[in-house]
């Protein structure tokens, strides 16, 4: 069935690349087309799940709240109007469910730091907005190592400038898309891109300066 | 001139083009410090994507999309919400919400107070066919439901041998209805 409806979005929307846009799926999937909405499940999963992961970080949390994305993006798709990409919107949802969590968790801001309470005192002055990476690994235990400190030193964020940095740095948005995601305002973003980045400067300079 | 904030702030990752971006680098050529650090972002970013990734399938994603269109068929769910919630249906929830807690309240104060005799289990048989799931590939699945729907025989296809010396625990049925045989050979399992 969906080679036939990739043949015939083809032939519809052109492109020639083969590959069928996210619209066309989003068209069908909004007229009650289950296999057109699993087929964007499917392409859209790994960058949930993903995603969510590093948010909360525990695989088995993030299967369940990649699910109820999915679950609450298809109640909602009767409202998307394809003004911002289909990604973009389902980052949205993302960012609602994975904040829904926390609040219920009541982990937000416990132990961890934030724009409000973060010592900036602990910011090295001459430390630039991105940390260094000069000198970086190349055999696999070290890039393990690197692994792990670097996890550690995004779980040691607050989950708003760990999200910006994953979705900025790692997922690869615009910031006008972070914007989107995120409902903050497009200086918002780059603020706490900003100090996010400064915070892991701070965090991994040790592992930087041994190398 | 300097450009603003935000304007440099697009231009450190990449995001200008055209004669914006143009602007910028020309400003950009006398200012060092600023290539330094672009050329900084990019290189995290690189290590970054090098080390968390920014697309991983969750564990059984067969199984994943599964779970999402089972729950998606359920009744008043097969279709997305085309308008939002209209304010009466808004009304019944409010309404519902308080009926449902005096109806809780209420079936907890007649537990109070009756204690019925022990019944016998009863197990309802449903309609839909099972779904099998099973995390292993190359594992094929047949249900067979017999006239009447009165049995159905499972068949799993390319599992590994089941040893001799395993023995299937006693599993609930309807009593004097249903019955449970497991009966294997080296590369068929049936239920």
């Amino acid at each position: 069935m969906h080679g036939q409806l990739a043949s015939e979005f083809s032939d519809a929307g052109g492109g020639g690349s083969g590959e069928v846009s996210d619209d066309l799926w989003v068209k069908r999937a909004q007229q009650g087309d289950l296999k057109a909405y699993d087929e964007l499940v499917t392409r859209h999963r790994g960058k949930v799940f993903a995603m969510i992961r590093n948010m909360v970080h525990n695989e088995a949390d993030a299967w369940d709240l990649s699910q109820d994305v999915f679950i609450k993006a298809w109640h909602a798709l009767g409202g998307f109007e394809g003004k911002a990409k289909f990604s973009t919107w389902l980052f949205r949802i993302s960012h609602n469910v994975v904040y829904d969590w926390l609040r219920k968790r009541k982990i937000q801001g416990e132990g961890e730091l934030n724009d409000e309470i973060f010592n900036s005192s602990r910011i090295d002055p001459s430390s630039m907005t991105t940390p260094s990476v000069a000198d970086r690994p190349d055999h696999a235990l070290a890039h393990d190592e690197l692994r792990r400190k670097i996890e550690r030193a995004l779980a040691h964020l607050s989950p708003d400038h760990r999200e910006v940095v994953l979705l900025k740095d790692v997922q690869g948005f615009a910031y006008k898309e972070i914007a989107d995601a995120t409902g903050c305002s497009l200086g918002t973003v780059m603020s706490r891109l900003y100090y996010a980045r400064q915070k892991l400067q701070t965090l991994l300079k040790d592992e930087y300066e041994a190398r | 001139m300097k450009p603003g904030d935000e304007i440099l702030a697009l231009w450190l990752e990449g995001e200008l083009d055209g004669p914006q971006q143009a602007e910028v680098d020309a400003w950009a050529a006398a200012h060092p410090e600023l290539l330094a650090e672009r050329e900084a972002i990019s290189l995290w970013k690189v290590d970054l994507r090098g080390v968390i990734a920014a697309d991983q399938q969750p564990p059984f994603p067969d199984f994943f999309n599964s779970r999402i269109e089972q729950a998606l068929r359920q009744p008043a769910q097969t279709q997305p919400r085309q308008n939002p919630a209209s304010q009466i249906r808004s009304w019944w929830r409010n309404l519902a919400v308080p009926a449902l807690a005096a109806g809780m309240a209420l079936c907890f104060w007649l537990g109070t107070e009756f204690r019925p005799a022990p019944a016998a289990v009863t197990v309802v048989a449903l309609k839909e066919p099972p779904a099998v799931y099973t995390p292993l590939s190359g594992v094929t699945v047949e249900v067979v439901s017999t006239a009447g729907n009165d049995g159905t025989v499972i068949v799993l296809e390319g599992l590994a041998a089941m040893p001799d010396s395993l023995e299937v625990p006693e599993t609930s049925g309807i009593p004097g209805e249903s019955s449970f045989k497991l009966v294997t050979n080296p590369d068929t399992v049936t239920f």
